[in-house]
């Protein structure tokens, strides 16, 4: 009983319900929930739910080279003999791991300095964050990374970095545009002549309106922080072997095209489908947010 | 005499995460040719969602649950594309609240103009050129005494002021209208002295054109001025339906009452403080007549059937309330 | 304060914006104080600078140039250079109640918010003790409003809303911009109702700025009239209401749209509205309002009326009013 009043109270106080409402009216948003939550879960069940778990780590089985699909490995052997579903698996927990490390290193930043330069629109605090996010935009979003990548040893470690400091400067204009609209309206300017504190005002009034956008923005980029990520490992500039992260698998296996197509198949098929997983959740999240100016 | 506009017993829901929202209860409305009629209620008793059912623009998530619209002794609510295309480019045009909104802001107001000239006239027979399609909209644009109408057709909505943007509306709709003008809220948006100045050139172009108008407001004054007959609308439902001075001085239903008692007086004698209660929950919408929560003198029989719209006695002044027609 | 004292004095007061089209004049030296306890009632159409006067008052904006002063002191400073105990003593009611209140918060938090940034309650009881007061002052009952957002309210309830969060602080002065503009009729009247208990039982002072003459008849005791940044005609209402004298008062009357012959017997006649407000950039030489006067002559055209006591506390800018 408890359980379920406790329930029911924190729906309210989030307006869960309707929002969940607005979320499924379109099948193709269950979809992508469905996408990301498996998503998520092989992500951090991987040791426990692959068949080889070893096979993920230094370890060799020439013996079993090249096997295509079958029964005793469901997507076929690599060139070392290792099961390519449970890399591919484990290759989940390499990608979303980078799309969790470089959101989180990259949204506190975004998120505020687009709040401040948002709040003292026209003023040279607005001048500078926002001049200072056009720098790191103006430059294509490969070429940073891969020049960042590639004159710092190549890890995964220095892959999230490069792709971090090429991605805040997003989250600063999409808040800044967010806060400037909202700046004049009428329940900002109540709370200023009412006597609260700048701090109060951004972070207690305006922040909770730049969530929506916010929220969307997030589900969108594990897409593309996944697919950059992957790009920096095909050109080797990311994990390096044997960690079994999908961009490099895919290139790996690229040498044994078309003959031994598993391979590389497999872990394409695999950042396709968390790709447009989480873009499928992502207009479902903002579809939640649209009708909220009501 | 058969009207030009029936609509009988018209029930619509809309969908929403709470349910169905039950907002029209059997609405009867009608209007014959040439006649001004005004439509007053307040915000969600379910003015505009008549109106656009009329037109067949009702949002993706409403229901036509029951009911008929016959407009020129055809079925609306049967028609198909076509048929329904033909009465909205020729037979009635709508004007809105917000003039801003209205008007696409990326076109001069000569394109916006000529658009609607272009679909109003028939085709085949005539070929409109250039010129003609100008000296149309210069002509349309004088009707509504708009200054410097060649300066206007050369101007973008955002450079003219809210009254003259209306003006354009309501001239693009001149433009079209053959037969019925439904003008929604039209003057909210204005200042008072704009308002009147407005108000009086529809109801010179209504009358000289020989058009049935649906003038739809809250704002009691404006419709008093302009029409010659009024419905009052509640919470679905039309609840009482005069001439307009006949309304105005003696209201019968007890909402109309209250609605009238509530305006302030230019006088100086004060204002009432209002209904009490609110507007009904329409997912649960309360059986009978819908005023009951918040009727004084609501009776046994108000709880458990709903009144019908009729006549009380020999005049034209219909109400629906069972304080008037015992069973 | 005694009542009947001056609790707000408005001297020259100008504020002009300077934009890409120029510099809009959008208040021009004006003059006028609202006494401890009464509602005064500012008057006029979009332009005439009724609710930028309102915002200067609040601190929204700073005035260009004159003075605004509050139980003697000179508050003509934005809000943020205003002390503490001024910014609970002015209140603001906006216009719009949708944007009015934040619609990602509770009322609970809306209403409460003056009250935490004052540092009023010592705890989350008292904050909800205080609030639940609040909203039922407003008549509006705590238990059900308390955890609902705006978004589930009516106007007239997200007005209350507002009315209860303006009074949370326990102010003496409240502007109120077009306070019910947005209501239907009915919910006006509920609202103006608690608006008037509300004076009388906490000794209020309103500013009320309106466009509707009808309203201010019955609710303030003194009324100005604004035209294009200035004030055209000041008094008593019933004083003003029996005997206008300005061309646009009387313009504006006549446009009243009333319900009853009565009232309408009481509207000018002899002088239809026309014409439309001209541009508060370039305002028209002379008398602002030549161009859609009647009875406009070449004196008009050419010099600025002075504001002149036509009748005792009658006020009046017009060059055809001779004292």
């Amino acid at each position: 009983m408890q359980i379920k009043e406790s329930i029911v109270k924190i729906s309210a106080r989030y307006d869960l319900k309707r929002k969940w409402y607005r979320f499924s009216k379109s099948p193709l948003s269950i979809v992508g929930l469905i996408i990301a939550v498996i998503s998520v879960f092989l992500a951090l069940a991987a040791p426990y739910v692959v068949p080889y778990p070893t096979h993920a780590g230094l370890v060799t089985n020439f013996k079993d080279k090249f096997l295509p699909p079958g029964s005793t490995y469901l997507f076929g052997t690599d060139e070392i003999g290792r099961d390519v579903l449970s890399r591919t698996v484990f290759g989940f927990q390499y990608s979303l791991m980078m799309a969790a490390v470089v959101l989180t290193l990259v949204i506190p930043p975004g998120v505020i300095s687009g709040l401040i330069a948002g709040y003292y629109r026209g003023t040279w605090i607005d001048t500078l964050i926002m001049r200072i996010a056009d720098v790191f935009i103006a430059v294509p979003p490969l070429v940073l990374a891969l020049s960042i990548a590639a004159v710092l040893t190549p890890s995964v470690f220095n892959a999230m970095m490069a792709v971090s400091l090429m991605w805040w400067p997003w989250y600063t204009r999409l808040v800044y545009n967010t806060t400037s609209a909202l700046r004049n309206e009428y329940f900002v300017q109540a709370a200023e002549v009412m006597g609260a504190s700048p701090f109060r005002i951004i972070f207690g009034e305006i922040l909770p309106n730049c969530l929506g956008p916010i929220l969307t923005k997030i589900t969108l980029d594990v897409g593309w922080v996944i697919l950059l990520g992957s790009a920096l490992s095909f050109v080797g500039l990311g994990a390096q072997p044997p960690t079994p992260d999908l961009g490099t698998m895919v290139a790996s296996g690229g040498n044994f095209m078309p003959d031994a197509w598993w391979i590389s198949m497999f872990p394409a098929i695999a950042i396709c489908i968390i790709i447009l997983g989480f873009n499928l959740l992502g207009d479902g999240i903002r579809d939640i947010f649209v009708e909220e100016a009501r | 005499m058969k009207p030009l506009l029936d609509v009988k017993d018209l029930y619509v829901n809309y969908k929403t995460y709470m349910g169905e929202l039950k907002v029209l209860n059997g609405v009867n409305f009608t209007v014959h040719e040439g006649e001004k009629v005004g439509l007053i209620g307040e915000s969600g008793c379910g003015k505009t969602t008549t109106m656009r059912a009329i037109l067949r623009t009702l949002a993706s998530n409403a229901l036509v649950k029951g009911g008929d619209i016959t407009f020129r002794n055809s079925e609306v609510l049967k028609m198909d594309k076509k048929e329904l295309t033909e009465m909205r480019r020729k037979h009635i045009t709508m004007i809105f609240q917000d003039p801003t909104a209205a008007l696409n802001p990326v076109f001069k107001v000569g394109d916006l103009i000529a658009d609607v000239v272009r679909f109003s006239s028939n085709s085949n027979t005539e070929k409109l050129t250039k010129e003609k399609i100008r000296t149309q909209s210069l002509g349309v644009l004088k009707e509504v005494a708009l200054p410097d109408p060649e300066r206007v057709l050369d101007s973008y909505p955002f450079q003219l002021s809210g009254g003259m943007r209306q003006r354009i509306c309501i001239a693009m709709s001149l433009a079209t209208a053959r037969e019925l003008m439904i003008a929604d809220e039209p003057t909210t948006n204005l200042d008072v002295t704009i308002q009147d100045q407005v108000l009086r050139l529809m109801k010179d172009l209504v009358e000289r054109r020989r058009l049935s108008i649906i003038l739809i407001s809250h704002a009691l004054g404006t419709v008093r001025g302009t029409v010659d007959k009024v419905y009052a609308m509640y919470a679905g439902n039309m609840i009482e339906s005069a001439d307009t001075e006949e309304l105005f001085s003696n209201p019968l239903h007890p909402y109309t009452q209250g609605l009238l008692k509530s305006v302030p007086k230019l006088t100086g004698t004060g204002f009432s403080e209002g209904i009490t209660g609110r507007i009904p929950d329409y997912i649960n919408p309360p059986l009978g007549c819908r005023f009951n929560p918040r009727c004084t003198h609501a009776m046994d029989i108000c709880f458990k059937e709903k009144p019908q719209l009729l006549n009380v006695g020999k005049s034209n002044h219909k109400v629906a309330c069972w304080l008037y027609h015992r069973r | 304060m005694s009542k009947d004292e001056d609790l707000l004095v408005v001297e020259n007061l100008t504020k002009h914006f300077k934009t890409s089209f120029g510099v809009v004049r959008a208040v021009d030296a004006i003059n006028f104080t609202v006494k401890a306890g009464e509602t005064f009632g500012l008057v006029g159409e979009s332009g005439s600078g009724k609710s930028t006067t309102g915002y200067m008052v609040m601190g929204i904006y700073t005035p260009t140039s004159g003075k605004i002063l509050f139980k003697g002191y000179d508050i003509s400073m934005h809000a943020k250079k205003r002390p503490r105990q001024l910014k609970k003593d002015l209140a603001i009611v906006f216009q719009d109640p949708a944007s009015s209140l934040n619609s990602t918060k509770t009322i609970k938090d809306i209403v409460g918010l003056p009250l935490q940034v004052h540092k009023m309650v010592k705890n989350r009881e008292e904050l909800n003790q205080r609030v639940a007061e609040l909203l039922e002052s407003v008549e509006l009952p705590a238990k059900d409003f308390m955890q609902r957002r705006p978004r589930d309210l009516g106007g007239g309830e997200r007005q209350a809303v507002a009315i209860a969060r303006a009074i949370a602080t326990s102010p003496s002065f409240i502007v109120l911009d077009e306070p019910t503009s947005a209501l239907d009729v009915s919910i006006q009247a509920k609202i103006m109702k608690v608006l008037m208990r509300l004076q009388q039982k906490l000794d209020l002072s309103y500013l009320f700025i309106t466009h509707d003459l009808s309203l201010m008849r019955n609710v303030s005791s003194r009324v100005a009239i604004m035209y294009l940044a200035q004030i055209v005609e000041f008094a008593p209402t019933a004083t003003f209401f029996q005997n206008p004298l300005h061309p646009y008062t009387q313009m504006l009357l006549s446009s009243v749209p009333v319900l009853s012959t009565e009232e309408e017997t009481l509207k000018p006649k002899g002088v239809t509205s026309k014409g439309e407000v001209p541009s508060a950039i370039n305002p028209p030489r002379g008398c602002r309002f030549h161009t859609r006067c009647p009875f406009a002559s070449e004196i008009c055209k050419t010099k600025e009326p002075t504001f002149l006591m036509a009748e005792p506390d009658h006020y009046v800018a017009c060059h055809l009013i001779k004292k």
